[in-house]
């Protein structure tokens, strides 16, 4: 019973969806249904609220029908609190969206609450296969939300290029698990990293080729640079509440989920030893995506557009914190995650939302594209939605008081420290990269404020529920960027505890393979330092028997 | 029944997901673009199966399963956009569908 | 023929097994069955559609709906096939117990509200005009 209850964050998402689509039915064909809206906010809210009442150390849930499938620590707790915040203001943005714009109709919001449904699940799953239903289940309700305003050729045409490759990718996560499975003969995080740490496993061509594969597909998902086509197109095209969700849900899933794959699967002592690493791949992502998506962000004309792009370019940022995962002095084994991806991803997916929630809440009336001149003026037509535009974009060009400043403040810092000989390089790559983005970010500030509409402006939409949902983003925005310390509190918990359940899961003895005792390496054992983590005194046998564990298998093996 | 070598049984499935991995990318037609897509988790299918029988591990079958009912969801998504594309465009030629520049 | 073939004569005796038994019941029926010949009879059987006809004829759009839901809701068997062969000793204690019930259960519930919600939105009546045209829609609305 108490794994259910632990199991209940995510459990309440897929039960809004079911309650939504009865009243949806029950409700009757001519009604308004704004209200599924409100409800599915208040659904997606009390899961949100339930994974916080949950916020206690690692806890492994091994429900009679999923034993070991699914792991709800802190680090889950943080994702699908994340994820239910951004769901529920996507849904609100939904709810005034007039018909012509395309959703009016009550299939929207199941969908919304079932997509969030399988974000959740994707980021608590520690197992291949409910991996990737988590991951189907999201996509599958997104490739039609993408499509769903019916009237709009745009709209159609996202969603179809978004199935295609989006079913593209998870073939090749798929085949990527299956190619792991070949590799080591399971499906569970733990039991594969616990053999493809092992050198023979690692250096195997299969584990090679799951490696790439699933580093492809959820590359997709966060959209990194070569795997980053569809994101502008799709953002464009789609309505406009659901390129908020797609920019903040999807693609904090995604990152939490590789660099939970990363700690687990592959963050092994040759974590970043050159480019064919799993290290150096993500570092090259790392940079490319950066560079690529601020270049491109700089040419582009359409705020949707502009908005995708720095989406692309903070998915660069982030990767460069996953990249740092697995960093460290050789013989101590990395077993930290950067505390910056989850504080960072929450300053990007609550600005995100915030901005592409204002841009939801004007066009309709035939005004189908989002170009900059159709938002000039908005400083002097809607005051209040102007300055939530202002205030999202600011936080995601890291202006100081706002919290993506502090996002990249704490994030950068940490991959500094992560291996400050190497690693200046690229925070000096990363920060020059934010100053280029700066000139976009402000381009849209000018013109909400400073120049006259020459064509014809979008009309505002008046809509309370939109109205409360993006406020509420850029109140947090402000409050959490000016007292960030319960937020930094929370992320670092959140990446401790992603390190705590999996290195008390990997602790335990082995069931397989039961190698004789190996002389033990003469290195210092250290707890690696990573700034503002605070190891909880009671954990620190945990981790340092794991760290033994994973010496005496890095180290070589007596035949 | 002798042994057929693992490599055999993952040669042929790496082929079905290479034709259908191309297939997608190339092909304009929606429909087939579809049957390419379902080649391609056919392929991965085989793939889960052969390694199942080469490690005599038959819970993995279960994964099997899933990875079917997945691809006929899938399936079932890209009609219905086939159909949505149809009414939009007279036609199903994933090469009309470029008004989004990428 | 090198030995690594030999795994694969199984494999050629089944095709030669499933194609002998297709001709046979060809032949059988050709020996043995009585003949009264009519225009209906001779012509192919092509589920109803004309047997001569343009092939670049368009097929009814709303066959595709019905083959969306029956892809979808044919995948439920997928699932409690297994079930139901493993019952009996999933009911077992040291298996699932009761819960292997209360499983399907909750999986055809919730599948039975997927039908339910598709029936209620006329997406089985034939003429269900969604997946058509949006204009007769958006004329219905209003």
């Amino acid at each position: 019973m108490s794994d259910i209850i632990a199991f209940s964050p995510v459990l309440l998402a897929a039960i809004t969806g079911l309650i939504v689509m009865v009243l949806d039915l029950l409700s009757g064909k001519n009604t308004h249904k704004g209200f599924l809206g409100w409800v599915t906010a208040v659904g997606l809210l009390a899961s949100g609220t339930a994974a916080c009442l949950l916020w206690v150390g690692g806890r492994e849930i091994s429900l009679p029908f999923m034993v070991g499938m699914v792991q709800f620590d802190t680090y889950g707790a943080f994702f699908v609190t994340l994820i239910a915040i951004a769901g529920a203001a996507s849904s609100l943005l939904i709810v005034d969206h007039n018909p012509e714009q395309g959703i009016h109709d009550g299939a929207t919001y199941p969908l919304v609450a079932f997509a969030t449904f399988g974000a959740m699940l994707f980021v608590v799953a520690t197992d291949m296969i409910l991996l990737f239903l988590g991951l189907e289940i999201m996509s599958l309700a997104l490739y039609v939300l993408a499509a769903s305003k019916q009237t709009s050729p745009f709209s159609m045409e996202a969603g179809v290029k978004y199935f295609l490759l989006g079913a593209l990718a998870s073939g090749f996560f798929l085949f990527g698990a299956a190619f792991l499975y070949g590799a080591t003969g399971s499906l569970d995080f733990v039991t594969v990293g616990r053999t493809i740490q092992d050198a023979a496993a690692h250096g195997s061509g299969l584990s090679k080729v799951a490696l790439v594969m699933i580093i492809a597909a959820l590359g997709f998902k966060i959209a990194a640079v070569p795997f980053h086509f569809w994101t502008p197109d799709v953002y464009e095209g789609s309505p406009t509440p659901i390129s908020a969700f797609m920019a903040g849900v999807v693609k904090a899933a995604g990152f939490a989920v590789l660099a939970r794959m990363m700690l687990t699967i592959w963050g092994t002592a040759e974590f970043s030893s050159g480019w064919q690493s799993p290290g150096g791949i993500l570092l090259i992502l790392a940079v490319i995506s950066m560079v690529v998506g601020n270049i491109m962000g700089i040419v582009q004309d359409n705020v949707k557009r502009i908005l995708a792009y720095s989406s692309i370019s903070h998915a660069g940022y982030i990767l460069l914190g996953v990249y740092a995962i697995g960093l460290g002095e050789p013989g101590a084994v990395g077993i930290s995650l950067n505390s910056g991806v989850p504080f960072y991803l929450l300053t990007y997916v609550l600005a995100t939302v915030g901005a592409f929630g204002v841009l939801a809440l004007m066009g309709g009336q035939g005004h189908e594209d989002m170009s900059l001149d159709s938002i000039a003026g908005l400083g002097k037509r809607s005051p209040i939605l102007a300055l939530i535009l202002t205030i999202s974009v600011l936080s995601l060009a890291g202006i100081p008081p706002l919290l993506g400043f502090m996002g990249k403040f704490v994030l950068f810092k940490q991959v500094l420290l992560a291996d400050p000989d190497r690693n200046w390089v690229w925070v000096v790559v990363a920060v020059l990269n934010s100053l280029v983005a700066l000139y976009y970010y402000l381009r849209i500030v000018l013109y909400v404020y400073f120049r006259e509409p020459e064509g014809e402006a979008a009309p505002i939409i008046k809509s309370n529920a939109g109205l409360f949902a993006v406020s509420t983003m850029a109140v947090l925005v402000l409050l959490l960027g000016v007292f960030p310390g319960k937020a930094i509190d929370a992320s670092n918990q959140a990446s401790h505890h992603a390190v705590l359940s999996i290195t008390e899961a990997q602790a335990a003895p082995a069931v397989q393979q039961e190698s004789a005792p190996t002389p033990e390496p003469k290195q210092p054992l250290r707890l690696r330092q990573v700034d503002g983590l605070k190891v909880d005194p009671s954990h620190i046998p945990i981790i340092r028997r794991a760290m033994e564990l994973k010496l005496r298998d890095s180290g070589p093996k007596p035949k | 029944m002798t042994n057929i070598p693992l490599s055999h049984w993952l040669a042929l499935a790496t082929a079905l997901f290479a034709i259908g991995t191309i297939g997608v990318i190339t092909r304009r037609n929606m429909l087939i673009a579809l049957m390419s897509l379902e080649i391609m988790l056919n392929g991965v299918g085989l793939a889960f199966l052969a390694f199942a029988r080469f490690r005599g591990d038959v819970s993995v079958h279960a994964a099997v399963f899933i990875v079917m009912a997945v691809a006929a969801a899938e399936v079932a998504i890209g009609l219905a956009l086939a159909i949505a594309m149809y009414r939009n465009n007279g036609s199903i030629d994933l090469d009309q569908a470029s008004r989004l520049k990428g | 023929m090198g030995s690594e073939f030999l795994p694969y004569v199984a494999i050629i005796i089944t095709i030669v097994v499933a194609v002998g038994i297709a001709l046979a019941i060809l032949v059988l029926n050709a020996v043995l069955g009585p003949k009264r010949p009519s225009e209906a009879k001779m012509g192919p059987f092509e589920c109803g559609s004309d047997v001569v006809d343009t092939p670049r004829k368009r097929i009814n759009v709303r066959f595709y709906a019905v083959a969306i839901f029956f892809v979808v809701f044919d995948i439920e068997a997928l699932f409690l096939i297994p079930i139901a062969v493993a019952y009996r000793d999933l009911l077992q204690p040291q298996h699932l117990g009761v819960f292997a019930l209360f499983a399907l259960l909750l999986f055809i519930g919730v599948l039975a509200i997927g039908l339910w919600y598709v029936w209620g939105k006329g997406a089985l009546d034939w003429a269900f005009d969604a997946l058509t045209s949006s204009a007769a829609r958006s004329d219905a609305n209003e």
